[in-house]
């Protein structure tokens, strides 16, 4: 049996607090580093461990924070992604509003790891009952000694400043991220110089989700064995599982990554609600291809998700049945790009807008002969050629929707209305 | 190097090149939009993507820099695809009124998709409007958003590269749009550099609107008449009628951009002030007459005087004037009046003559003649004395330009704050007349410059004499340039107007070569230029429009100096040392002034002691006065001679790099106004002599003769870049003297500092039409503080007053002023500055008093 | 002053000014309610950053008001999850009972309604935000009527 160890305090009514959070074991793992980990020697656990970030792209988390030069003057700074704004995702929310102090332990494991004296938290400011807890975990952790000056007597310095975003999706982007923490408008920066070499204010950078930062306390306690022997080779370790949309019991499931989608939307989640048939399934946020219900053997991780097109992104899966429309699913998601576009670059900024009208005639009745094609035509255009994975996230998600439920889009056009509502 | 393969050609290139560039290097056409050489790639349009060998997504090449073995293709159907679409969908919002556009025929994104789009639109929705009206920014620069295709290239450009932050970019997604704060540009420097790169016709100017189609346009290149920087200018004309300044990316050390006078102040030669006839004094009023009218009035007043001989003439001409017509004057005044009592700035009274002296040998040896980019290239670079970014703006954006991407460390010590400062390691805020004793002090604390001092001559005591520790407000301006200095391998010292204007310039001056020395004896490569904030100043001076000075800096007094000369100019030359403007005008004041001859300058407005000023050029027998435009000096005259424009003849001006550039008219001289160069020609011949061939190409082969920096140059040569003049002296040699040293003044009161804002340098701008609207009036700046203590207002009218005279305007509070010092911008006619100003003070101490 | 003094608090957080906009702009509003052009001028001036920076900002970020809202601004998820769920449905009963459209405040200036992006909540769709207050999850439209009742009563007293 599987042995929830990122909800496990997080499930617990009232489990914020520093106390239940150290009798539960909390700051051990910083504290054991402190006294037996060289910030290289951490590095290397966590690269053995083969964990793989959290936040969408699945990136090696060890591997990220080895690119971070040693020989450096310039001051060095982690930041966490708490701006957790994909449609279909809050398991983030589930930690920080739950467990606030495992995040932080988190933080501050990864700032000693690649020599962060400050980390700024960036959290999207709807987060208030988050945001309340978590300012008063960094109040507790600061009397405690576990962040400040020469913490647990180490040596080590640590602030930890959070930094509210304003309801911007694209801010989750991790250079968009650092533009809005340097008080700009938050649009993608260009890659290279990556943020690990020249990030924030042009100082080594490493960027790294909550769930990926509430990961590491486990490690550091309980070892790479450990972590390595849960779930598939390639990408271990538990998984905090998002769902929403029409099944019976929505919420956050902590699993091993690697479960079956099947298994994840039918066992776990209770299925599709009384007299539905479940008829495709998101896996991991709205920017993820959409997979029919013969899909559904899948297994969630990184290498199975992307071998089948589609990804594990921020795990967020939300469930569509035999009573949704598929074309108004499609509008509703381009609509939420088309909102949170930042608008820098063409493909992004007028694809979406065009795609969106044309979506909204045809869910409306309006559709017209050449829509289809336009549409195909405006996906190939934005999709790759965009600035940063927004666009192509948007484009990739309604092609799939397209190629894959292509007779509802047919029929809407040729019925002139939509067959569902 | 780099080996790179595109479409098949594989050639090395230097690391660190874009593959755009690489490829434009190999003539092969990529499109762009947001790609500007000058500014920080963005990649945001994504019209120059291309394909890269075992790269999945295509790729920016406008942001993607070459490595070694890469193989590019530029021509593929997808790449051509991409292009396209990129077009298709930058033209799905985009309005297509281009009939109506200002822009058409010149517009980027039609020219592209002519080149590369598709040939049908499919896009059939409703297009985005974000305002049914165009938006006046300001009264320069009007908006169309429906037009924009977000490659920001106008935001970029007014924060890298001109430095105000004016623009921005407000909105999100489809709603962007560019704009200044609350939809208005009206606190911006209104240079319309946005305009200029905007590469459709969303940001347009207004003066220009709906004036022309581009085909229509008549394009001239010339150079600015405002400030010595010596941008390059496109003047466009239609009709005969001034349509548009703009300038070429590929000309000119401005690369395309220009500051608000050089853009919309051109349009002085169209002012209403311009004179159309020469005029004489009649029965107490100026009375339109003809040339030969105005020649033989000239002729028999001027007769008999001139056989008095020397102390009762004199000339001045202005440093706008180009050196053609500089260098003919002062032949004039040589040969037809026989005086040498010549001078070509009003402004710098309080210097005294013996600036000019250590001009000379400034001029000589140390004074960098190349481009201002190579001297920018230095390690290290200390301003002096200017406010860079009212005086020479264009200078200014090249500066942020190497400070921010070079890294290169700024220094400025300067009386008034300007936003270049927040791109200076550190600036020092201090009243003029110190520079000597700055520049000792920080010599003084070079690591190992004392060792050099022994060989410094006489120099070398007041170097020894400079505070070691010096008083706390110059303590980590100097600390931090003492370092900086002492490390790096090249310095350029680059100073200001200012330093001209106080009694301590001749003192500054040879410190200024005592400078070059010490850095010189350490190993450094040491650079000097001028910031001058008039187009010709290098060449007035050069051509011997100084007192005592023939052209090529040569003492008059040596008969072996004139022989040349007077051989040349088939005449005997005075020998005595002639006066400078200030005893000329006292000889006036005290009735021996025969003859003055004033050409294209307006001492009335800008000479210190205004009052003095009036009444003696009353007094002066016969004043004669040649201008483009009826100035309050021209009012006082006898003869009154109407003069081309900067536009309206040939020749040349020599700007703050030397190098000597070609100014093309681009139209004939307005009414029956002459080319300067005519009139005096005119003059003298109604004074019997014969000036000699005065066509530009004549005059320029006679100063090339005569003038050795201009030796070996040539009119036909000068190239549509200009060509260097040359240092004449052998080495950096000649004694160097031993200047006081006034150490910082401190007063408790306030101290009255004068020069160019941003709108207006001398009275050229007071003549533009457009620069009138947007600065219409003189006012007084100060410290909030300063202004607290006081009781006054932001806002509220003021009366400054000194011991010589007062004006009153209002006041503007600026946080980043100094407490004690006080600005007024000098060139506004109405407020009278000069009558403030006393002769051989400067700053002034003034009192500044509510209304 | 207190807002100049809690900007220039906040400002300590970061090695440059410009990065203290956002938050003194959070600051700003919870005092004014909405962010006026005098109230940006005012925050460019504490922080001493060119006007337009704060303007870029204030329009960028979608939790920035530059216009006045109602006292109780009301935010329902339309994102998909909860679109599914009924938001749809939800929004129309909201536009009902305030007799206003998305986007519009009642004319006593009580209520203003917005449609906003997915707020991470899914798992309770449909679900709301009142101001800055904690979310109101699993929506129903006696539920939606209870909360507004609530806000009736809050703001009577
Ligand atoms: C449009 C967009 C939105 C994103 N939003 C988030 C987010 O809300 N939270 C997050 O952790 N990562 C988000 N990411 C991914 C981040 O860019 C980044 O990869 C991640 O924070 C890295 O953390 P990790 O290595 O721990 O996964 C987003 C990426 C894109 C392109
Ligand atoms: S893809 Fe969209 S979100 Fe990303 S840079 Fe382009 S416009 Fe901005
Ligand atoms: S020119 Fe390269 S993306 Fe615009």
């Amino acid at each position: 049996m599987f042995e929830k160890v990122l909800l496990k305090n997080a499930e617990k009514p009232d489990a914020h607090g520093i106390e239940a959070y150290e009798a539960a074991g909390g700051y051990q793992a910083l504290a054991k580093v402190l006294r037996e980990f060289s910030p290289d020697g951490l590095i290397q656990l966590v690269k053995d461990s083969n964990l793989k970030g959290r936040g969408g792209a699945g990136f090696p988390t060890g591997l990220k924070w080895g690119f971070v030069p040693k020989d450096s003057d310039k001051p060095k700074y982690l930041c966490c992604n708490a701006d957790e704004s994909e449609p279909g995702t809050f398991k983030d929310r589930v930690i920080m509003e739950g467990d606030p102090h495992m995040m932080l332990e988190g933080m501050a494991l990864a700032s000693y790891a690649i020599g962060a004296e400050v980390a700024y938290l960036y959290i999207r400011g709807e987060f208030v009952l988050c945001i309340e807890r978590l300012e008063t975990a960094l109040d507790e952790a600061y009397r405690k000694g576990y962040l400040g000056r020469d913490i647990l007597g180490s040596g080590f310095n640590l602030d930890i400043h959070m930094h509210l975003g304003a309801g911007a999706y694209i801010c989750g982007e991790e250079t968009a991220m650092l533009e809005s923490i340097e008080g700009r408008r938050g649009e993608p920066k260009l890659k290279p110089p990556f943020p690990a070499v020249a990030g924030l204010y042009e100082c080594p950078t490493v960027i790294n989700n909550v769930e990926t930062l509430a990961c590491l306390p486990h490690i550091v306690n309980r070892g790479v064995e450990w972590f390595r022997g849960i779930g598939p080779e390639q990408s271990p370790g538990p998984k905090l599982y998002c769902l929403s949309g029409h099944v019976q019991k929505p919420g956050v499931y902590e699993l091993p990554m690697g479960i079956s989608l099947r298994e994840l939307v039918d066992d776990h989640a209770g299925g599709a609600r009384p007299g539905r048939k479940i008829k495709a399934v998101i896996p991991g946020g709205v920017s993820a291809p959409m997979i029919p219900e013969s899909g559904l053997d899948v297994t969630m991780d990184f290498e199975s998700l992307t071998a089948i097109d589609t990804m594990l992104g921020s795990a967020g899966v939300i469930v569509l049945d035999d009573g949704d429309c598929i074309v108004r699913a499609a509008k509703n998601i381009n609509e939420f790009f088309h909102e949170e576009s930042c608008g820098k670059c063409t493909p992004c900024r007028e694809g979406l807008d065009w795609t969106g009208k044309i979506l909204h005639r045809m869910e409306a009745g309006e559709g017209r002969q050449g829509d289809l094609e336009q549409l195909d035509f405006l996906c190939g255009s934005i999709f790759g050629n965009s600035f940063c994975a927004l666009g192509d996230g948007a484009a990739w998600a309604l092609k799939a929707a397209i190629t894959q439920f292509r007779d509802e889009f047919v029929q809407h056009v040729e019925e002139g209305r939509c067959p569902f509502h | 190097m780099a080996k790179i393969t595109i479409d098949g050609n594989t050639r090395e290139v230097a690391d660190g090149t874009l593959i755009l560039e690489a490829a434009m290097e190999q003539g092969i056409d990529i499109p762009t939009f947001c790609y500007m050489a000058r500014l920080a790639p963005l990649a945001s349009c994504r019209m120059c993507l291309v394909e890269i060998e075992g790269q999945g997504k295509l790729q920016p090449s406008c942001a993607t820099t070459v490595a070694d073995g890469m193989v590019v293709r530029t021509d593929t159907p997808l790449v051509a695809e991409t292009r396209k679409s990129m077009l298709e969908l930058l033209l799905a919002n985009h309005p297509l009124d281009c009939p109506v556009c200002d822009k058409s025929g010149e517009c980027e994104l039609q020219d592209q998709v002519f080149e590369y789009g598709a040939g049908e639109a499919r896009f059939q929705d409703q297009k985005r409007v974000f305002y049914s009206k165009d938006i006046d920014l300001n009264p320069v620069i009007i908006f169309n958003a429906q037009r924009c295709i977000q490659c920001q290239r106008c935001v970029r450009i007014c924060e890298e590269v001109v430095g105000a932050v004016a623009l921005g970019t407000v909105e999100k997604g489809m709603d962007t749009k560019v704009t200044g704060f609350e939809n208005s540009l009206a606190g911006c420097d209104h240079c319309g550099n946005c305009i200029e790169v905007c590469p459709v016709g969303a940001l347009m100017s207004t003066p220009y609107r709906y004036k022309a189609r581009p085909w229509d346009l008549k394009e001239t290149d010339t150079i600015c008449p405002y400030c010595g920087t010596g941008c390059h200018l496109s003047i466009s004309v239609r009709d005969g009628q001034l349509s548009r300044v703009r300038s070429k990316y590929e000309t000119g050390v401005n690369g395309e951009t220009l500051c608000v006078k050089g853009r919309f102040g051109i349009d002085f030669i169209d002012g209403d002030n311009r004179l159309r006839t020469p005029l004489v004094r009649k029965e107490g009023g100026l009375t339109a007459v003809s040339w030969e009218e105005a020649a033989a009035f000239i002729a028999e007043r001027a007769d008999g005087a001139i056989e008095k001989g020397g102390s009762g003439l004199g000339g001045l001409a202005s440093p706008r004037l180009n050196n053609e017509s500089l260098y003919l004057f002062q032949k004039l005044m040589r040969t037809a009046f026989r005086t040498n009592s010549i001078d070509s700035s009003s402004r710098w009274s309080a210097a005294g003559p013996g600036a000019y002296q250590s001009l000379e040998g400034l001029f000589g040896g140390l004074y960098a003649r190349r481009s201002l980019h190579q001297v920018l290239e230095a390690d290290c670079i200390l301003i002096l004395g200017a406010t860079v970014t009212d005086e020479t703006p264009v200078t200014e954006y090249m500066v942020r330009g190497v400070a921010r991407s070079r890294g290169t460390k700024l220094f400025i010590a300067s009386a008034r704050p300007s936003r270049l400062d927040s791109e200076a390691i550190s600036s020092l805020r201090f009243v003029p007349g110190a520079e000597a004793y700055l520049l000792s002090a920080l010599l003084n604390g070079i690591e190992g410059a004392e060792k050099t001092f022994a060989n410094m001559g006489a120099l070398k005591k007041s170097l020894l004499k400079a505070a070691k520790t010096p008083p706390p407000e110059f303590g980590e301006f100097l600390e931090k340039a003492r370092t900086a200095f002492g490390a790096a391998e090249s310095v350029t010292l680059l100073i200001g107007a200012d330093l001209l204007r106080s009694p301590g310039a001749a003192a500054a001056l040879s410190m200024v070569h005592g400078l070059g020395r010490v850095l010189d004896a350490l190993g450094k490569r040491a650079e000097v230029q001028f910031l001058f904030d008039r187009p010709n100043q290098m060449g007035a001076w050069e051509l011997g429009v100084l007192p005592g000075l023939l052209p090529g800096w040569r003492p008059v007094g040596d008969a072996a100096v004139r022989a040349p000369f007077e051989e040349a100019w088939g005449a005997s030359l005075p020998a005595d040392s002639g006066a400078d403007f200030r005893r000329m005008l006292e000889r006036s004041e005290a009735g021996k002034m025969d003859v003055l001859y004033v050409a294209g300058s307006d001492p009335l407005l800008s000479y210190p002691d205004g009052g003095l000023v009036e009444s003696a050029l009353s007094k002066a027998r016969l004043l004669i006065v040649q201008d483009a435009f009826m100035t309050g000096t021209a009012r006082l005259a006898d003869v009154v001679l109407p003069a081309a424009t900067f536009a309206e003849e040939p020749g040349t001006f020599t700007n703050n790099e030397g190098k000597v550039q070609e100014l093309r008219p681009i139209r004939r001289p307005a009414f029956e106004s002459k080319p300067n160069a005519e009139i005096f020609a005119l003059v003298a011949e109604a004074l019997g002599r014969d000036l000699g061939p005065v066509s530009p190409d004549a005059v320029f082969a006679e100063i090339a003769h005569l003038v050795p920096s201009y030796r070996g140059l040539s009119r036909d040569g000068l190239g549509d870049d200009g060509s260097y003049t040359r240092p004449f002296a052998e080495e950096n040699g000649g004694d160097l003297d031993d200047p006081p040293l006034a150490a910082p003044r401190r007063t408790k009161g306030l101290e009255l500092v004068t020069g160019d804002s941003m709108f207006h340098s001398g009275y050229l701008s007071g003549n533009s039409p457009v620069l009138g609207n947007l600065s219409a009036k003189a006012y007084v700046e100060m410290n909030p503080d300063a202004a607290a203590g006081l009781e006054l207002a932001d806002g509220s009218g003021v009366v400054v007053r000194s011991s010589h005279g007062e004006m009153k305007a209002r006041l503007k509070l600026n946080k980043r002023f100094p407490a004690g010092v006080v600005f007024v911008p000098d060139n506004f006619a109405d407020a009278r500055l000069n009558r403030l100003l006393k002769h051989g003070e400067y700053p002034c101490p003034v009192e500044v008093q509510r209304e | 002053m207190a807002l100049k003094n809690s900007i220039e608090e906040a400002a300590k957080r970061y090695p440059n000014p410009r990065s203290a906009i956002m938050p003194a702009l959070f600051l700003a509003q919870k005092e004014h309610g909405f962010l006026s052009g005098d109230l940006l001028k005012e925050v460019a001036g504490i922080l001493d950053v060119p006007e337009i920076w704060v303007y870029e900002v204030s329009t960028f970020y979608g939790m920035f008001h530059t216009e006045p809202v109602g006292k109780f601004h009301i935010k329902i998820c339309t994102n998909l999850s909860c679109q599914l769920l009924e938001a749809e449905s939800m929004l129309a009963h909201l536009e009902k009972k305030l007799a206003i459209e998305t986007g519009g405040t009642t004319p006593d200036g009580m209520f203003t309604l917005s449609s906003v992006e997915c707020l991470g909540a899914c798992e309770g769709a449909p679900m709301m935000q009142v101001n800055d207050g904690y979310y109101h999850m699993n929506l129903t439209t006696a539920r939606i009527d209870e909360i507004l009742d609530g806000l009736r009563k809050e703001a009577a007293e």
